[in-house]
């Protein structure tokens, strides 16, 4: 019934005589959101509220919604804003309990078993450095990263999507890239 | 500009023509012709190759934490609960007003609501004139109109058979069905403390708004003990005309 129609269409129905119309919007954006939202915070579970509420905000929010605003842009931005309050409230439980957020961290592991026990040790190692060094990262660069890597978008879809010249997105994009690396470098001579 | 763009700027200008192209390169988003002119370049500048390098590893790095812990994942379905109804502006309800149907269906309750507002005057200064036998059972008396459910599920991101079911109705009517006080005429209780309150909490308690519902309608109506006990004044001077 929606399929034909654009984001804004959807929306601009959804607000007035449709408000079904918004499961289209939802069925469309909730695994690039999920998989944003994962990439920001790191963990499948608070990746899966983190997106929830994100939609939630986005339906209540559908009456302030502006007409010339680009669905997904507005979408994205309000993911990453419930990624940030969820960083916040998980940096304020972390301080509360003493830092046991890198334990529960640890428990996100779901990669399937494979290899010889040292093989398997290494690999789960290396994913929590990832985690740990892209965690680390300011939002600006850790956003573009995750909309490279996770949403396999190109340079200008990115730069639409945050409404970014191109250059600024391919300059945050780098900086973020050889952050990661340099992290990386660090922290594996950490663990060793 | 942010500082970090700032700084790459500036790392720019100790940096190669082409690391612009780094980028574009690891990634595979340069034309045929950018491509091979960038790798004759590669071949012979130390700092691309640098970059280069650095690039992939790090690209490689989250691209494998992708397939491994993201990748497997179930795909998620997620619903907006009933709660979660948007809180509609003016602009946007008087927008609705100027869609013929909205406008008309508007008209239509108005009437309807004078209408109402007419039999209710008209029988409530007509002088009573009741049977016993029309008082007495509360079994014979007409159920009270239960309200329209007006503000049920607004929306659903799911198919329509995966919606919360709304369990208020069934309790509404069950309610005022068991109202010790039934009425003759509708009640004059204010819309608006019929209708369900939506939640401004993120959290999906539309259970609990549902259930919160029947209690205002089962709730009684100062009017309704009023009329029984002119009713029952009524019948005490029927007695004594009768001179029971
Ligand atoms: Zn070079």
């Amino acid at each position: 019934m929606f399929v034909d129609l654009t984001d804004e269409q959807l929306v601009e129905l959804s607000v007035s005589t449709e408000p079904d119309a918004f499961g289209e919007i939802v069925r469309r954006w909730e695994r690039k959101i999920f998989a944003l939202c994962f990439g920001m915070l790191g963990r499948e579970d608070e990746a899966r509220d983190a997106a929830q509420e994100a939609f939630i905000n986005a339906y209540r929010s559908l009456p302030k919604f502006r007409g010339d605003a680009k669905v997904s842009s507005w979408l994205h931005r309000i993911a990453v804003n419930q990624c940030l309050t969820v960083k916040r409230r998980q940096k304020t439980r972390a301080e509360e309990y003493l830092g046991d957020e890198d334990e529960a961290e640890a428990t996100t592991f779901v990669a399937a078993a494979s290899g010889s026990p040292k093989h398997i040790a290494e690999k789960r190692e290396r994913l929590r450095l990832v985690r740990q060094a892209v965690r680390a990262l300011p939002v600006e660069l850790r956003e573009v990263i995750v909309m490279k890597e996770f949403e396999e978008m190109t340079f200008q879809e990115i730069a639409d999507r945050l409404e970014l010249p191109l250059s600024t997105v391919k300059s945050r994009l780098y900086t973020a890239l050889k952050q990661l690396r340099s992290r990386l470098e660090r922290l594996s001579v950490e663990v060793v | 500009m942010e500082v970090s763009d700032m700084a790459h700027d500036k790392g720019k200008m100790r940096h190669c023509e082409y690391t612009d192209s780094v980028l574009d390169f690891v990634y595979d988003e340069l034309d045929a012709s950018a491509r091979s002119e960038f790798e004759e370049h590669l071949a012979g500048c130390d700092l691309c190759a640098e970059d280069v390098g650095a690039i992939t590893a790090s690209s490689f790095a989250v691209r494998e934490w992708r397939q491994e812990e993201f990748e497997p994942l179930a795909p998620p379905r997620f619903v907006i609960p009933v709660a979660a109804a948007p809180k509609w502006s003016i602009a946007g309800l008087l927008g609705l007003f100027k869609q013929p149907v909205f406008a008309m269906s508007a008209a239509a309750v108005l009437l309807a609501i004078g209408i109402g507002t007419y039999f209710i005057v008209n029988l409530s200064t007509r002088p009573l004139q009741i049977d016993k036998a029309e008082v007495a059972p509360p079994a014979s008396v007409e159920k009270p109109t239960a309200p329209a459910p007006t503000a049920g599920p607004l929306v659903a991101a799911v198919p329509k058979d995966e919606q919360p079911v709304a369990e208020a109705p069934e309790e509404r009517t069950s309610n005022a069905v068991r109202s010790p006080k039934p009425l003759r005429t509708a009640p004059k209780v204010s819309r608006n403390s019929e209708r369900p309150q939506i939640s401004s909490h993120v959290v999906a308690d539309n259970v609990d708004h549902d259930a919160a519902v029947p209690v205002s309608l089962a709730g009684e109506v100062p009017e309704t003990q009023d009329r029984s006990l002119r009713l029952t004044d009524l019948f005490a001077d029927e007695s004594e005309d009768r001179g029971d």
